[in-house]
Protein backbone atom coordinates (compact mmCIF):
# COMPACT_ATOMS: atom_id res chain seq x y z
CA UNK A 1 0.00 0.00 0.00
CA UNK A 2 1.25 3.48 -0.78
CA UNK A 3 0.55 6.68 1.08
CA UNK A 4 -0.53 9.89 -0.62
CA UNK A 5 0.68 12.97 1.25
CA UNK A 6 -1.28 16.23 1.11
CA UNK A 7 1.65 18.24 -0.25
CA UNK A 8 1.59 16.13 -3.41
CA UNK A 9 -1.99 17.04 -4.17
CA UNK A 10 -2.84 19.87 -6.54
CA UNK A 11 -6.66 20.05 -6.49
CA UNK A 12 -6.90 22.43 -9.45
CA UNK A 13 -5.43 19.83 -11.82
CA UNK A 14 -8.85 18.48 -12.79
CA UNK A 15 -9.99 21.98 -13.74
CA UNK A 16 -6.86 22.50 -15.84
CA UNK A 17 -7.56 19.24 -17.67
CA UNK A 18 -11.26 20.00 -18.16
CA UNK A 19 -10.56 23.50 -19.48
CA UNK A 20 -8.13 22.20 -22.08
CA UNK A 21 -10.27 19.19 -22.98
CA UNK A 22 -10.97 18.95 -26.69
CA UNK A 23 -14.40 17.36 -27.09
CA UNK A 24 -17.76 17.75 -28.79
CA UNK A 25 -19.42 16.77 -25.50
CA UNK A 26 -19.33 18.37 -22.05
CA UNK A 27 -15.77 19.11 -20.92
CA UNK A 28 -16.69 18.54 -17.28
CA UNK A 29 -17.99 14.98 -17.75
CA UNK A 30 -14.61 13.77 -16.48
CA UNK A 31 -15.75 14.77 -12.96
CA UNK A 32 -18.50 12.11 -13.14
CA UNK A 33 -16.22 9.16 -12.34
CA UNK A 34 -17.66 6.83 -9.70
CA UNK A 35 -14.47 4.77 -9.39
CA UNK A 36 -16.47 1.68 -10.38
CA UNK A 37 -13.64 0.15 -12.41
CA UNK A 38 -15.59 -0.68 -15.57
CA UNK A 39 -12.79 1.05 -17.52
CA UNK A 40 -10.09 -1.23 -16.16
CA UNK A 41 -12.32 -4.27 -16.66
CA UNK A 42 -12.94 -3.18 -20.25
CA UNK A 43 -9.31 -2.37 -21.08
CA UNK A 44 -7.94 -5.33 -23.04
CA UNK A 45 -4.44 -4.64 -21.73
CA UNK A 46 -4.95 -3.91 -18.01
CA UNK A 47 -3.58 -7.32 -17.06
CA UNK A 48 -1.15 -7.67 -19.97
CA UNK A 49 1.63 -5.46 -18.64
CA UNK A 50 2.46 -2.91 -15.90
CA UNK A 51 1.26 0.70 -15.88
CA UNK A 52 -1.90 -0.05 -17.81
CA UNK A 53 -4.73 0.76 -15.39
CA UNK A 54 -7.21 3.40 -16.59
CA UNK A 55 -9.10 3.60 -13.30
CA UNK A 56 -5.95 4.51 -11.39
CA UNK A 57 -5.20 7.12 -14.03
CA UNK A 58 -8.64 8.76 -13.79
CA UNK A 59 -8.53 8.76 -9.98
CA UNK A 60 -5.06 10.33 -10.01
CA UNK A 61 -6.26 13.12 -12.29
CA UNK A 62 -9.37 13.81 -10.20
CA UNK A 63 -7.44 13.70 -6.94
CA UNK A 64 -4.89 16.19 -8.26
CA UNK A 65 -1.76 14.04 -8.39
CA UNK A 66 -0.43 16.22 -11.19
CA UNK A 67 3.25 15.31 -11.05
CA UNK A 68 2.53 11.58 -10.94
CA UNK A 69 0.17 11.79 -13.88
CA UNK A 70 2.56 13.85 -16.01
CA UNK A 71 5.40 11.42 -15.28
CA UNK A 72 3.29 8.28 -15.59
CA UNK A 73 4.03 5.62 -18.16
CA UNK A 74 0.31 5.02 -18.59
CA UNK A 75 -0.28 8.08 -20.77
CA UNK A 76 2.14 6.70 -23.38
CA UNK A 77 1.27 3.00 -22.91
CA UNK A 78 -2.41 3.69 -23.59
CA UNK A 79 -3.44 3.18 -27.24
CA UNK A 80 -6.47 5.45 -26.75
CA UNK A 81 -8.55 2.64 -28.23
CA UNK A 82 -11.58 3.87 -26.29
CA UNK A 83 -12.92 0.53 -25.07
CA UNK A 84 -12.89 1.92 -21.51
CA UNK A 85 -14.60 5.08 -22.71
CA UNK A 86 -17.34 3.11 -24.49
CA UNK A 87 -18.01 1.04 -21.36
CA UNK A 88 -17.96 3.89 -18.80
CA UNK A 89 -21.50 4.23 -17.43
CA UNK A 90 -20.88 7.89 -16.57
CA UNK A 91 -19.60 9.10 -19.93
CA UNK A 92 -16.03 9.78 -18.84
CA UNK A 93 -13.91 10.07 -21.99
CA UNK A 94 -10.74 8.44 -20.70
CA UNK A 95 -9.08 8.21 -24.11
CA UNK A 96 -9.74 11.94 -24.48
CA UNK A 97 -8.19 12.63 -21.08
CA UNK A 98 -5.03 10.84 -22.19
CA UNK A 99 -4.91 12.95 -25.33
CA UNK A 100 -5.49 16.18 -23.39
CA UNK A 101 -2.68 15.43 -20.95
CA UNK A 102 -0.24 14.35 -23.65
CA UNK A 103 -0.69 17.59 -25.54
CA UNK A 104 -1.31 20.39 -23.05
CA UNK A 105 1.25 20.12 -20.26
CA UNK A 106 4.58 20.63 -22.00
CA UNK A 107 5.35 16.91 -22.37
CA UNK A 108 7.36 15.47 -25.22
CA UNK A 109 6.33 12.07 -26.53
CA UNK A 110 8.77 9.15 -26.59
CA UNK A 111 10.20 8.20 -29.98
CA UNK A 112 9.44 10.36 -33.00
CA UNK A 113 5.72 11.07 -32.68
CA UNK A 114 6.32 14.82 -32.38
CA UNK A 115 8.71 14.78 -35.37
CA UNK A 116 5.91 13.36 -37.52
CA UNK A 117 3.56 16.18 -36.51
CA UNK A 118 6.32 18.75 -37.19
CA UNK A 119 7.08 17.17 -40.59
CA UNK A 120 3.47 17.37 -41.60
CA UNK A 121 3.10 20.99 -40.54
CA UNK A 122 6.32 21.92 -42.35
CA UNK A 123 5.99 19.91 -45.58
CA UNK A 124 2.25 19.27 -45.88
CA UNK A 125 2.53 15.52 -45.36
CA UNK A 126 3.98 13.36 -42.62
CA UNK A 127 6.52 11.56 -44.83
CA UNK A 128 7.92 14.71 -46.43
CA UNK A 129 7.06 13.55 -49.95
CA UNK A 130 7.81 16.45 -52.30
CA UNK A 131 5.03 17.71 -54.55
CA UNK A 132 7.07 16.61 -57.57
CA UNK A 133 7.45 13.03 -56.25
CA UNK A 134 3.76 12.90 -55.33
CA UNK A 135 2.57 14.04 -58.76
CA UNK A 136 5.10 11.77 -60.51
CA UNK A 137 3.75 8.82 -58.54
CA UNK A 138 0.13 9.55 -59.47
CA UNK A 139 1.06 9.99 -63.12
CA UNK A 140 3.13 6.83 -63.14
CA UNK A 141 0.36 4.76 -61.53
CA UNK A 142 -2.13 6.23 -63.99
CA UNK A 143 0.05 4.83 -66.79
CA UNK A 144 0.31 1.47 -64.98
CA UNK A 145 -3.47 1.37 -64.69
CA UNK A 146 -3.93 2.21 -68.36
CA UNK A 147 -1.62 -0.69 -69.20
CA UNK A 148 -3.32 -3.06 -66.73
CA UNK A 149 -6.82 -2.28 -68.02
CA UNK A 150 -5.73 -1.76 -71.62
CA UNK A 151 -7.61 1.53 -71.69
CA UNK A 152 -5.96 4.90 -72.29
CA UNK A 153 -8.96 6.73 -70.82
CA UNK A 154 -8.20 5.70 -67.23
CA UNK A 155 -7.38 8.78 -65.14
CA UNK A 156 -6.21 9.66 -61.66
CA UNK A 157 -7.56 13.22 -61.68
CA UNK A 158 -5.68 16.00 -59.88
CA UNK A 159 -7.22 19.38 -58.97
CA UNK A 160 -10.40 18.72 -60.95
CA UNK A 161 -12.67 21.58 -59.89
CA UNK A 162 -16.30 20.55 -59.34
CA UNK A 163 -15.64 16.81 -58.92
CA UNK A 164 -18.07 14.98 -56.62
CA UNK A 165 -15.45 14.27 -54.00
CA UNK A 166 -11.88 14.94 -52.90
CA UNK A 167 -9.93 11.77 -52.10
CA UNK A 168 -7.29 11.95 -49.36
CA UNK A 169 -4.32 9.54 -49.29
CA UNK A 170 -2.08 8.11 -46.64
CA UNK A 171 1.50 9.13 -47.65
CA UNK A 172 2.57 5.50 -47.16
CA UNK A 173 0.45 4.65 -50.17
CA UNK A 174 2.18 7.30 -52.25
CA UNK A 175 5.72 6.63 -51.06
CA UNK A 176 5.96 2.92 -50.30
CA UNK A 177 2.81 1.17 -51.51
CA UNK A 178 1.98 2.63 -54.92
CA UNK A 179 0.14 -0.61 -55.74
CA UNK A 180 -2.43 0.58 -53.18
CA UNK A 181 -2.90 3.68 -55.32
CA UNK A 182 -3.35 1.38 -58.31
CA UNK A 183 -5.88 -0.81 -56.45
CA UNK A 184 -7.92 2.22 -55.36
CA UNK A 185 -7.65 3.85 -58.80
CA UNK A 186 -8.96 0.66 -60.39
CA UNK A 187 -12.06 0.68 -58.16
CA UNK A 188 -12.66 4.38 -58.91
CA UNK A 189 -12.43 3.64 -62.63
CA UNK A 190 -14.78 0.65 -62.41
CA UNK A 191 -17.34 2.81 -60.61
CA UNK A 192 -16.98 5.67 -63.08
CA UNK A 193 -16.37 7.96 -60.09
CA UNK A 194 -16.20 11.71 -60.57
CA UNK A 195 -13.34 12.21 -58.13
CA UNK A 196 -10.20 14.24 -57.67
CA UNK A 197 -6.98 14.37 -55.69
CA UNK A 198 -5.44 17.64 -54.54
CA UNK A 199 -1.95 18.62 -55.69
CA UNK A 200 -1.44 20.75 -52.61
CA UNK A 201 -2.75 19.11 -49.42
CA UNK A 202 -3.62 15.47 -49.87
CA UNK A 203 -2.48 13.77 -46.64
CA UNK A 204 -5.41 12.33 -44.66
CA UNK A 205 -3.27 11.31 -41.70
CA UNK A 206 -3.18 13.38 -38.58
CA UNK A 207 -0.70 12.63 -35.79
CA UNK A 208 -1.95 15.61 -33.82
CA UNK A 209 -4.77 13.26 -32.88
CA UNK A 210 -2.18 11.16 -31.03
CA UNK A 211 0.12 13.89 -29.69
CA UNK A 212 -2.77 15.99 -28.38
CA UNK A 213 -1.45 19.13 -30.08
CA UNK A 214 -4.70 21.02 -30.82
CA UNK A 215 -2.93 23.94 -32.43
CA UNK A 216 -1.29 21.64 -34.99
CA UNK A 217 -4.54 19.74 -35.42
CA UNK A 218 -6.41 22.90 -36.36
CA UNK A 219 -3.78 23.90 -38.93
CA UNK A 220 -3.82 20.44 -40.52
CA UNK A 221 -7.59 20.23 -40.75
CA UNK A 222 -8.04 23.79 -41.97
CA UNK A 223 -5.78 22.95 -44.92
CA UNK A 224 -8.19 20.19 -45.96
CA UNK A 225 -11.24 22.41 -45.44
CA UNK A 226 -9.60 24.99 -47.72
CA UNK A 227 -9.04 22.36 -50.44
CA UNK A 228 -12.74 21.43 -50.26
CA UNK A 229 -13.69 25.06 -50.94
CA UNK A 230 -11.01 25.57 -53.58
CA UNK A 231 -11.92 22.46 -55.57
CA UNK A 232 -15.67 22.97 -55.02
CA UNK A 233 -16.26 19.29 -54.19
CA UNK A 234 -19.40 18.02 -52.46
CA UNK A 235 -17.69 15.76 -49.94
CA UNK A 236 -14.39 14.24 -48.79
CA UNK A 237 -13.47 10.54 -48.95
CA UNK A 238 -10.67 9.27 -46.72
CA UNK A 239 -8.57 6.29 -47.73
CA UNK A 240 -8.66 3.13 -45.59
CA UNK A 241 -7.05 4.55 -42.47
CA UNK A 242 -8.64 4.48 -39.00
CA UNK A 243 -7.17 7.49 -37.24
CA UNK A 244 -7.36 9.59 -40.41
CA UNK A 245 -11.07 8.85 -40.72
CA UNK A 246 -11.55 9.85 -37.09
CA UNK A 247 -9.49 13.03 -37.42
CA UNK A 248 -11.10 14.15 -40.66
CA UNK A 249 -14.63 13.45 -39.44
CA UNK A 250 -14.76 14.10 -35.68
CA UNK A 251 -11.97 16.66 -35.97
CA UNK A 252 -14.18 18.98 -38.02
CA UNK A 253 -16.48 19.37 -35.00
CA UNK A 254 -13.73 20.28 -32.55
CA UNK A 255 -10.99 22.06 -34.50
CA UNK A 256 -12.99 23.98 -37.10
CA UNK A 257 -15.86 26.46 -36.92
CA UNK A 258 -19.24 25.17 -38.20
CA UNK A 259 -18.86 27.36 -41.34
CA UNK A 260 -15.40 25.95 -42.08
CA UNK A 261 -16.57 22.38 -41.42
CA UNK A 262 -19.54 22.54 -43.74
CA UNK A 263 -18.79 19.36 -45.74
CA UNK A 264 -19.46 15.63 -45.20
CA UNK A 265 -16.61 13.17 -44.77
CA UNK A 266 -16.85 9.47 -45.65
CA UNK A 267 -14.50 6.56 -45.34
CA UNK A 268 -13.65 4.75 -48.57
CA UNK A 269 -15.18 1.69 -46.85
CA UNK A 270 -18.62 3.30 -46.93
CA UNK A 271 -18.19 4.27 -50.58
CA UNK A 272 -17.14 0.76 -51.63
CA UNK A 273 -20.08 -0.82 -49.75
CA UNK A 274 -22.47 1.62 -51.40
CA UNK A 275 -21.07 0.94 -54.87
CA UNK A 276 -21.34 -2.84 -54.44
CA UNK A 277 -24.84 -2.65 -52.95
CA UNK A 278 -26.16 -0.44 -55.74
CA UNK A 279 -24.55 -2.46 -58.51
CA UNK A 280 -22.25 0.42 -59.49
CA UNK A 281 -19.35 -2.01 -59.36
CA UNK A 282 -19.70 -5.75 -60.06
CA UNK A 283 -17.72 -8.28 -58.07
CA UNK A 284 -17.04 -11.99 -58.18
CA UNK A 285 -16.29 -13.54 -54.80
CA UNK A 286 -14.75 -16.69 -56.27
CA UNK A 287 -11.68 -14.56 -57.06
CA UNK A 288 -10.86 -14.54 -53.32
CA UNK A 289 -11.17 -18.16 -52.14
CA UNK A 290 -8.86 -18.03 -49.08
CA UNK A 291 -10.36 -17.76 -45.57
CA UNK A 292 -10.43 -14.15 -44.42
CA UNK A 293 -10.92 -12.51 -41.02
CA UNK A 294 -11.44 -8.84 -40.22
CA UNK A 295 -9.75 -6.65 -37.61
CA UNK A 296 -11.83 -3.58 -36.65
CA UNK A 297 -9.63 -0.49 -36.24
CA UNK A 298 -10.72 1.23 -33.01
CA UNK A 299 -10.94 4.64 -34.63
CA UNK A 300 -13.19 3.62 -37.50
CA UNK A 301 -15.32 1.03 -35.64
CA UNK A 302 -15.66 1.97 -31.98
CA UNK A 303 -15.32 5.72 -32.44
CA UNK A 304 -16.78 6.36 -35.90
CA UNK A 305 -19.27 3.48 -36.10
CA UNK A 306 -18.07 2.12 -39.45
CA UNK A 307 -18.77 -1.50 -38.58
CA UNK A 308 -21.15 -3.20 -40.99
CA UNK A 309 -19.91 -1.58 -44.23
CA UNK A 310 -16.56 -3.44 -44.34
CA UNK A 311 -18.34 -6.68 -43.43
CA UNK A 312 -20.82 -6.13 -46.23
CA UNK A 313 -17.92 -5.62 -48.67
CA UNK A 314 -16.07 -8.71 -47.48
CA UNK A 315 -19.14 -10.94 -47.62
CA UNK A 316 -19.60 -9.85 -51.24
CA UNK A 317 -15.99 -10.29 -52.34
CA UNK A 318 -14.64 -13.33 -50.47
CA UNK A 319 -15.89 -16.92 -50.29
CA UNK A 320 -14.98 -17.64 -46.67
CA UNK A 321 -15.35 -14.79 -44.16
CA UNK A 322 -14.81 -15.60 -40.48
CA UNK A 323 -15.33 -13.25 -37.52
CA UNK A 324 -12.72 -13.10 -34.79
CA UNK A 325 -14.06 -12.81 -31.26
CA UNK A 326 -14.74 -10.36 -29.74
CA UNK A 327 -15.53 -8.22 -32.76
CA UNK A 328 -17.20 -5.03 -33.95
CA UNK A 329 -17.22 -2.30 -31.26
CA UNK A 330 -16.04 -4.83 -28.68
CA UNK A 331 -12.95 -5.73 -30.68
CA UNK A 332 -9.54 -5.61 -28.99
CA UNK A 333 -7.12 -2.95 -30.14
CA UNK A 334 -4.19 -4.48 -32.05
CA UNK A 335 -1.80 -2.63 -29.72
CA UNK A 336 -0.58 -0.20 -32.38
CA UNK A 337 -3.08 2.61 -31.77
CA UNK A 338 -2.54 5.99 -30.13
CA UNK A 339 0.64 6.67 -32.09
CA UNK A 340 2.52 3.84 -30.32
CA UNK A 341 4.07 2.72 -33.59
CA UNK A 342 5.97 6.00 -33.68
CA UNK A 343 7.17 5.85 -30.08
CA UNK A 344 10.32 3.82 -30.60
CA UNK A 345 11.93 0.78 -29.06
CA UNK A 346 11.04 1.26 -25.39
CA UNK A 347 7.33 1.26 -26.15
CA UNK A 348 7.70 -1.65 -28.56
CA UNK A 349 8.11 -4.19 -25.75
CA UNK A 350 4.64 -3.40 -24.39
CA UNK A 351 3.26 -3.08 -27.92
CA UNK A 352 4.27 -6.65 -28.71
CA UNK A 353 2.93 -7.91 -25.36
CA UNK A 354 -0.40 -6.29 -26.24
CA UNK A 355 -0.25 -7.86 -29.69
CA UNK A 356 -0.37 -11.37 -28.23
CA UNK A 357 -4.13 -10.98 -27.70
CA UNK A 358 -4.59 -10.16 -31.36
CA UNK A 359 -2.29 -13.01 -32.44
CA UNK A 360 -4.47 -15.45 -30.50
CA UNK A 361 -7.70 -13.98 -31.89
CA UNK A 362 -6.42 -14.34 -35.46
CA UNK A 363 -5.06 -17.84 -34.95
CA UNK A 364 -8.38 -19.11 -33.60
CA UNK A 365 -10.18 -18.13 -36.82
CA UNK A 366 -7.86 -20.26 -38.96
CA UNK A 367 -7.92 -17.46 -41.55
CA UNK A 368 -5.05 -17.00 -44.01
CA UNK A 369 -5.70 -13.31 -44.59
CA UNK A 370 -6.39 -10.70 -41.92
CA UNK A 371 -8.01 -7.64 -43.40
CA UNK A 372 -7.87 -4.23 -41.78
CA UNK A 373 -8.70 -0.82 -43.26
CA UNK A 374 -5.96 1.02 -41.36
CA UNK A 375 -2.25 1.62 -41.93
CA UNK A 376 -1.30 1.71 -38.25
CA UNK A 377 -3.13 -1.59 -37.63
CA UNK A 378 -1.50 -2.91 -40.83
CA UNK A 379 2.02 -2.25 -39.50
CA UNK A 380 1.21 -3.57 -36.04
CA UNK A 381 -0.36 -6.74 -37.50
CA UNK A 382 2.75 -7.19 -39.67
CA UNK A 383 4.92 -6.94 -36.54
CA UNK A 384 2.60 -9.36 -34.69
CA UNK A 385 2.78 -11.91 -37.52
CA UNK A 386 6.57 -11.78 -37.37
CA UNK A 387 6.80 -11.85 -33.57
CA UNK A 388 4.40 -14.76 -33.11
CA UNK A 389 5.18 -16.63 -36.37
CA UNK A 390 1.65 -16.59 -37.76
CA UNK A 391 0.94 -18.04 -41.19
CA UNK A 392 -1.21 -15.10 -42.27
CA UNK A 393 -0.90 -12.07 -44.52
CA UNK A 394 -2.38 -8.59 -44.02
CA UNK A 395 -4.49 -6.79 -46.59
CA UNK A 396 -6.83 -3.83 -46.87
CA UNK A 397 -10.48 -4.17 -47.91
CA UNK A 398 -9.81 -2.47 -51.26
CA UNK A 399 -7.20 -5.10 -52.17
CA UNK A 400 -9.87 -7.80 -52.07
CA UNK A 401 -12.51 -5.60 -53.71
CA UNK A 402 -10.25 -4.65 -56.61
CA UNK A 403 -9.16 -8.26 -57.00
CA UNK A 404 -12.82 -9.34 -57.25
CA UNK A 405 -13.83 -6.63 -59.74
CA UNK A 406 -15.66 -7.75 -62.86
CA UNK A 407 -14.93 -5.20 -65.56
CA UNK A 408 -17.09 -4.87 -68.62
CA UNK B 1 29.39 -11.33 -37.63
CA UNK B 2 27.26 -8.16 -37.39
CA UNK B 3 25.15 -6.59 -34.67
CA UNK B 4 21.47 -6.29 -35.54
CA UNK B 5 18.66 -4.60 -33.66
CA UNK B 6 15.46 -6.38 -32.64
CA UNK B 7 13.90 -5.76 -36.06
CA UNK B 8 16.93 -7.19 -37.89
CA UNK B 9 18.31 -3.81 -38.99
CA UNK B 10 22.01 -2.93 -38.62
CA UNK B 11 22.87 -1.45 -35.22
CA UNK B 12 25.48 0.76 -36.85
CA UNK B 13 24.65 1.54 -40.51
CA UNK B 14 28.19 2.85 -41.06
CA UNK B 15 29.48 -0.72 -40.80
CA UNK B 16 27.57 -1.83 -43.91
CA UNK B 17 29.53 -3.81 -46.50
CA UNK B 18 28.50 -5.85 -49.52
CA UNK B 19 29.22 -9.03 -47.57
CA UNK B 20 26.80 -7.91 -44.88
CA UNK B 21 24.16 -7.23 -47.55
CA UNK B 22 24.59 -10.80 -48.81
CA UNK B 23 24.21 -12.09 -45.26
CA UNK B 24 21.07 -10.00 -44.60
CA UNK B 25 19.58 -11.10 -47.92
CA UNK B 26 20.14 -14.75 -47.03
CA UNK B 27 17.98 -14.20 -43.94
CA UNK B 28 15.13 -13.34 -46.32
CA UNK B 29 16.02 -16.30 -48.59
CA UNK B 30 17.19 -13.94 -51.32
CA UNK B 31 20.18 -14.57 -53.57
CA UNK B 32 21.29 -11.14 -54.71
CA UNK B 33 21.31 -10.60 -58.47
CA UNK B 34 22.50 -7.63 -60.50
CA UNK B 35 19.00 -6.11 -60.34
CA UNK B 36 18.97 -6.42 -56.54
CA UNK B 37 22.32 -4.63 -56.35
CA UNK B 38 21.13 -1.85 -58.61
CA UNK B 39 18.24 -1.18 -56.21
CA UNK B 40 20.33 -1.52 -53.06
CA UNK B 41 23.01 0.85 -54.28
CA UNK B 42 20.44 3.37 -55.48
CA UNK B 43 18.70 3.34 -52.09
CA UNK B 44 22.03 3.93 -50.34
CA UNK B 45 22.99 6.72 -52.70
CA UNK B 46 19.59 8.42 -52.27
CA UNK B 47 19.75 8.05 -48.51
CA UNK B 48 23.22 9.65 -48.43
CA UNK B 49 21.99 12.58 -50.51
CA UNK B 50 18.59 13.23 -48.94
CA UNK B 51 18.70 11.49 -45.55
CA UNK B 52 15.46 9.77 -46.51
CA UNK B 53 14.26 6.60 -48.24
CA UNK B 54 13.47 7.08 -51.94
CA UNK B 55 9.81 6.78 -52.95
CA UNK B 56 9.06 3.50 -54.73
CA UNK B 57 8.27 5.57 -57.83
CA UNK B 58 11.90 6.78 -57.87
CA UNK B 59 13.25 3.24 -57.46
CA UNK B 60 11.10 2.01 -60.34
CA UNK B 61 11.89 4.98 -62.56
CA UNK B 62 15.61 4.47 -62.01
CA UNK B 63 15.64 0.72 -62.55
CA UNK B 64 12.86 0.41 -65.12
CA UNK B 65 11.02 -2.06 -62.89
CA UNK B 66 7.31 -2.31 -62.19
CA UNK B 67 6.09 -2.32 -58.59
CA UNK B 68 5.17 -5.94 -58.80
CA UNK B 69 8.71 -6.81 -59.94
CA UNK B 70 10.12 -4.94 -56.97
CA UNK B 71 8.03 -7.06 -54.61
CA UNK B 72 9.13 -10.21 -56.46
CA UNK B 73 12.75 -9.22 -55.86
CA UNK B 74 12.18 -8.17 -52.23
CA UNK B 75 9.14 -10.09 -50.96
CA UNK B 76 9.20 -8.23 -47.62
CA UNK B 77 8.74 -4.95 -49.45
CA UNK B 78 10.82 -1.85 -49.98
CA UNK B 79 11.35 -1.02 -46.29
CA UNK B 80 11.75 -4.28 -44.37
CA UNK B 81 13.26 -5.92 -47.44
CA UNK B 82 15.34 -3.63 -49.65
CA UNK B 83 16.20 -0.90 -47.12
CA UNK B 84 17.17 -3.40 -44.45
CA UNK B 85 19.54 -5.20 -46.81
CA UNK B 86 20.88 -1.82 -47.96
CA UNK B 87 21.94 -1.21 -44.35
CA UNK B 88 19.67 1.73 -43.54
CA UNK B 89 18.83 2.28 -39.86
CA UNK B 90 15.42 1.07 -38.70
CA UNK B 91 14.57 4.65 -37.74
CA UNK B 92 14.46 5.38 -41.46
CA UNK B 93 11.27 3.32 -41.63
CA UNK B 94 9.29 6.28 -40.43
CA UNK B 95 11.07 9.21 -41.99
Amino acid sequence: MSVITVDKIYPKFREEVAEKFCTDKNKFDIYNCLACGMCTAGCPFSDVHEDMDPRKFVRMVLLGLKEEVLNSKFIWNCTMCGRCTMLCPMGVDIAGMVRTIRGNFGLRSPGFLQDIVDNQIRTGNQMEVTQEDYLDTLEWIEEELQAELDDTNVRIPVDKVGADFLFLWDPREIKYYPMDVQSIGKIMHAAGANWTCSSEYWDATHYGLFSGDDEASRILLKRIADQVKKLKVKYVVVTECGHATRAQRWGRKVWLTPEEADYPVYSFLEIQADWIKNGIIKVDKTKNPEPVTYHDPCNSARKEGIIEEPRYCLNQVVLDFREMWPNREYNYCCGGGGGLLAMGKEIKVGRMAKGKLKADQITKTGAKIVVTPCHNCFDQLTDIIKEYNLDVKVQHVHHLVSNALVLK
Amino acid sequence: MVELDKDGFLQDPKKWTKEIAIYLAEQDNITLTEKHWEIILFIREYYDDFDSIPPVQKICARTGLRVIDLFDLFPRGPINGACRIAGLPSKARFD
